[in-house]
């Protein structure tokens, strides 16, 4: 089946073919994947395999609804409303409902303060479709890490929600990790909801499949949140990497800022979407949004398109965008100190990724994103050397 | 007179800030009575019939008129545009794709109807002419009223003249061998629509190695009520020369709706440059979906200046398309959304040639319920290996019931490439207003003055009047509030 997700809030020219994505999935023989939960600390409380109805009654958010306010000046949303907006929309809902994937839901109680983060490794057996859905509720004064790592052993597909609801003051550092094998299709859906005073700090790492669908969409609803999210990518030879993330402004004084870094290798294509959404009152917030892409192979394809939005006279919003390869003074700078352009092009790409690989707070996770980075540039001759 | 602050309004400094008397707010707005004894106007509608019926009054030839019915089944074969501002207040059932002035085109303005040539003077045209322009263009609803170009420019092989005239004379194969070739009518409903109905219009041509100095210009006034303007710009420059064309249009308003549908072909050779200026006034009835594009070949430079104040709701996204190695095009616009107004503007870079390059450089401003939409694409195909690109684009709100958007999109097929973005929104800073007002300046000044300064980028290119006229449709929009 066909779903339409990760589209921009607005439309814009249909011929850029930017308004939406089209991703294939199918519903059915969906295995379970292999889930270990490790450093399971504090006072933290885990329900699993609630069904879908329930799973769906957890995630109805409060606040104004998308339907609500469909028509923005004229401007109408593609999509269908959801309780609980995500950056892939309401057909990722549809599709997990379609598969009837059951969800787990992570209560963090008032004032719970893990010493150590708390690890999801999903496992996808080869060859099999496996999704997965997890709502994590941050409750008043939590202050918590969650690792979400997904890993296959050959070529599959997987998919994820995970739904963050953060309540007055709570802080919540969430950390996403795919490195699934060659080959795979990957999706990873994101809906944050964050009242006053929260705070939401997420770092994605997509390293591994071939196809991959990224969306986040945070709404800041409650005063002084502050959102700060941070997307690495590497685009490895023939991938396609579609990415959405919106950051919704909703109270006064917010505070946000998303970063993308990502490298483009030979016929590897990317569409970045990203927006800062700057609703009615939500005055003296700022919100910025970087994004910058190497591009190694010549037969990229790499599609951007940051958008402000703004109802509010009272902010301040900034996007940027760097799109370019290595410069040739850079190389020349670098071949002098004996270093060749594969191993520059290695060592701009670990740059590139390193503020967000080196924040991985599993040791041996961080080590394995480094050590596949090297394994992605090795060429001939390197294990002699 | 109400032109007269053309020459005694003082301007100061680079933003050329004019203050006008509240008399002068109808600078644009004054209106001549249509009655059937001065002008011939074609029933409402758009149909097959009424094609024709344009066709023989513009004794077109015969592939003309094949091209406008041809242009007519497409527009009825495409769709509206889902993705801009609603245009269901356009019913094209009620609009006069045809109003002629009963009069023929004329070389001088003693032989302008005189209802007309006021209306013109009003506008400070034929002052214009006489002090800084090199030729003259005046179109009065569907038809061009006045054509004149200067006799030394004239000789320099500078062929400056009505479409209509171009169509069948001298350059009539010219003509049709560069007619919405660049902008097919297959290109989008408005194009379309446009192919069907055009009237009026401009054809110029410059030779090779030919530099005009100071500029040519053509106004469009689009005084019918209910009516639609679809003139044609066919401007061809050639190897090696240069141009600095100007267009300038405004409207008086109506309660009822007003169209303007035209279309803008730029061409530009080998190593030839052509400036594009347009300062865009259309009354707050009029929906403006205009259609401009350039296409420039090796070495040349495209440089669109564009001011856009008017309408009700406007589509306007003038493109270059970087054909030639080392061509270069520039697009530097402001708009500024009022009340009803729902402008959603920007332009379209596409790079194929190498080393090609272009720069954007974009200014929205939004007041009293105005909707600003700053809308882009830069493209960079495989084949334009070296080219770098540049977008920035700022929006300035000045209150919370406006709206401001920037969607802005990028698109690179090559590694060889360099494209940089950059987006600002913002408020008038309160510390800026602060510091004018403790040194003697009200705060509605100072912040005309602030307003002024962040769409200077635009007033600077332009030649001195229009810079000023600019900076008085900015005031007068400050003050509107």
């Amino acid at each position: 089946m066909t779903y339409q997700v990760n589209h921009l809030p607005v439309l814009t020219w249909n011929a850029l073919k930017l308004n939406a994505a089209a991703m294939d999935f199918t519903p059915e023989g969906i295995a379970a994947p292999a889930l270990t939960i490790n450093h399971f600390y504090g006072d933290a409380e885990m329900e699993r395999d609630l069904p879908v109805s329930a799973f769906d009654a957890r995630i109805a958010a409060p606040g104004t609804s998308n339907e609500e306010e469909a028509v923005v000046a004229g401007k109408f949303p593609i999509y269908a409303a959801q309780s609980f907006p995500t950056g892939m929309g309401a057909d990722a809902d549809r599709l997990m409902r379609d598969a009837e994937v059951p969800g787990a839901v992570l209560t963090f109680p008032e004032n719970c303060a893990p010493k150590k983060h708390i690890t999801f490794r999903y496992t996808v057996p080869a060859g099999k479709s496996s999704l997965a859905r997890l709502l994590i509720v941050a409750k008043k004064g939590t202050d918590a890490s969650v690792l979400l790592y997904a890993a296959s052993e050959d070529a599959a597909a997987f998919g994820m929600q995970t739904y963050v609801y953060l309540e007055e003051g709570a802080r919540l550092t969430l950390t996403a990790v795919q490195r699934m094998e060659g080959g795979s299709f990957f999706f990873h859906d994101v809906g944050g909801w964050g009242m006053e005073r929260s705070s939401f700090t997420f770092r994605g790492l997509d390293l591994g499949a071939k196809t991959v669908y990224e969306g986040l969409n945070h709404t800041q609803a409650g005063d002084e949140s502050v959102f700060s999210a941070d997307l690495g990518y590497l685009g490895l030879p023939g991938s396609h990497t579609d990415i959405n993330y919106n950051d919704v402004f909703r109270g006064r004084r917010a505070d946000g800022r998303m970063y993308f870094k990502g490298a483009l290798m030979e016929g590897a294509e990317k569409t970045f979407r990203g927006t800062i959404d700057f609703r009615k009152a939500s005055v003296g917030c700022t919100g910025d949004e970087q994004e910058d892409v190497i591009l190694l192979g010549d037969d990229v394809v790499n599609k951007t398109i940051p958008l402000i939005l703004g109802e509010e006279e009272d902010v301040e919003g900034r996007h940027a965008s760097t799109i370019g390869s290595l410069s040739d003074d850079m190389l020349f700078y670098m071949q002098t100190r004996g270093i060749d352009r594969v191993r520059a092009e290695e060592l701009m790409v670990r740059a590139s990724l390193a503020g967000i690989a080196d924040k991985i707070p599993s040791d041996d996770i961080r080590c394995g994103v480094n050590t596949y980075i090297a394994d992605v540039f090795k060429v001939e001759g390197d294990e002699e050397a | 007179m109400k032109n007269e602050y053309r020459k005694d309004t003082p301007v100061d400094g680079d933003a050329g800030r004019i203050l006008l008397d509240e008399a002068e707010r109808e600078l644009y707005d004054f209106r001549d009575e249509e009655n059937e004894e001065n002008f011939y106007r074609m029933e409402e509608g758009l149909t097959p019939e009424i094609v024709r019926q344009i066709s023989a009054e513009k004794h077109d030839p015969a592939w003309m008129l094949e091209f406008r019915l041809k242009s007519l089944e497409i527009y009825h074969k495409i769709p509206v545009p889902d993705w801009g501002p609603p245009i269901d207040g356009l019913d094209m059932d009620k609009i006069s794709s045809y109003v002629r002035p009963k009069t023929d085109m004329q070389k001088s303005w003693e032989d302008v109807p005189e209802d007309i040539k006021n209306a013109f003077e009003k506008l400070g045209i034929p002052k214009a002419e006489r002090e800084s322009l090199a030729g003259v263009g005046a179109q009065y609803d569907s038809e061009l009223v006045y054509h004149n170009v200067r006799e030394d420019v004239a000789k320099s092989g500078v062929v400056y003249t009505d479409m209509e005239s171009a169509l069948t004379g001298e350059y009539a194969e010219m003509v049709k061998t560069h007619f919405m070739k660049l902008v097919p009518p297959t290109d989008h409903k408005f194009a379309a629509l446009h192919g069907a109905v055009w009237s009026g219009g401009s054809f110029v041509y410059v030779p090779k190695g030919v530099h005009l100095e100071i500029p040519l210009q053509s106004y469009f006034r689009l005084n019918a009520k209910g009516a639609g303007q679809f003139e044609h710009t066919l401007i061809i420059v050639d190897e090696g020369a240069d141009l600095h064309f100007i267009e300038g249009c405004s409207a008086p308003k109506y309660n009822v709706a007003n169209l303007h549908a035209g279309c803008v072909e730029l061409y530009v050779a080998k190593n030839a440059r052509l400036r594009y200026s347009t300062i865009e006034n259309w009354s707050k009835n009029m929906y403006n979906l205009n259609t401009k594009r350039a296409i420039v070949e090796e070495g040349g430079t495209i440089e669109w200046v564009s001011g856009s104040f008017g309408s009700h709701e406007s589509y306007l996204y003038p493109t270059s398309v970087l054909r030639g190695d080392g061509s270069h095009a520039e697009f530097t616009g402001v708009t500024f959304a009022g009340r009803g107004q729902n402008l959603d503007t920007g332009a379209k870079m596409i790079h194929i040639g190498r080393n090609t390059s272009s720069f954007i450089d974009t200014k929205s401003i939004c007041k009293s319920g105005g909707v600003s939409t700053y809308r882009s694409s830069v493209e960079i195909r495989k084949s334009a290996e070296g080219s770098k690109a540049s977008v920035n684009c700022g929006s300035l709100m000045l209150d919370s019931i406006s709206r401001s958007d920037t969607v802005p999109a990028i698109d690179v097929r090559t590694r060889r490439a360099d494209v940089g973005h950059e987006a600002k929104i913002g408020r008038i800073s309160d510390e800026a207003v602060f510091y004018l007002m403790s040194r003697g300046i009200s705060e509605s000044e100072a912040r005309a003055m602030i307003v002024s300064g962040f769409a200077s980028p635009v007033s600077k290119e332009l030649p001195l009047e229009y810079a000023a006229e600019m900076n008085n449709l900015i005031k007068l929009e400050m003050e509107g509030g």
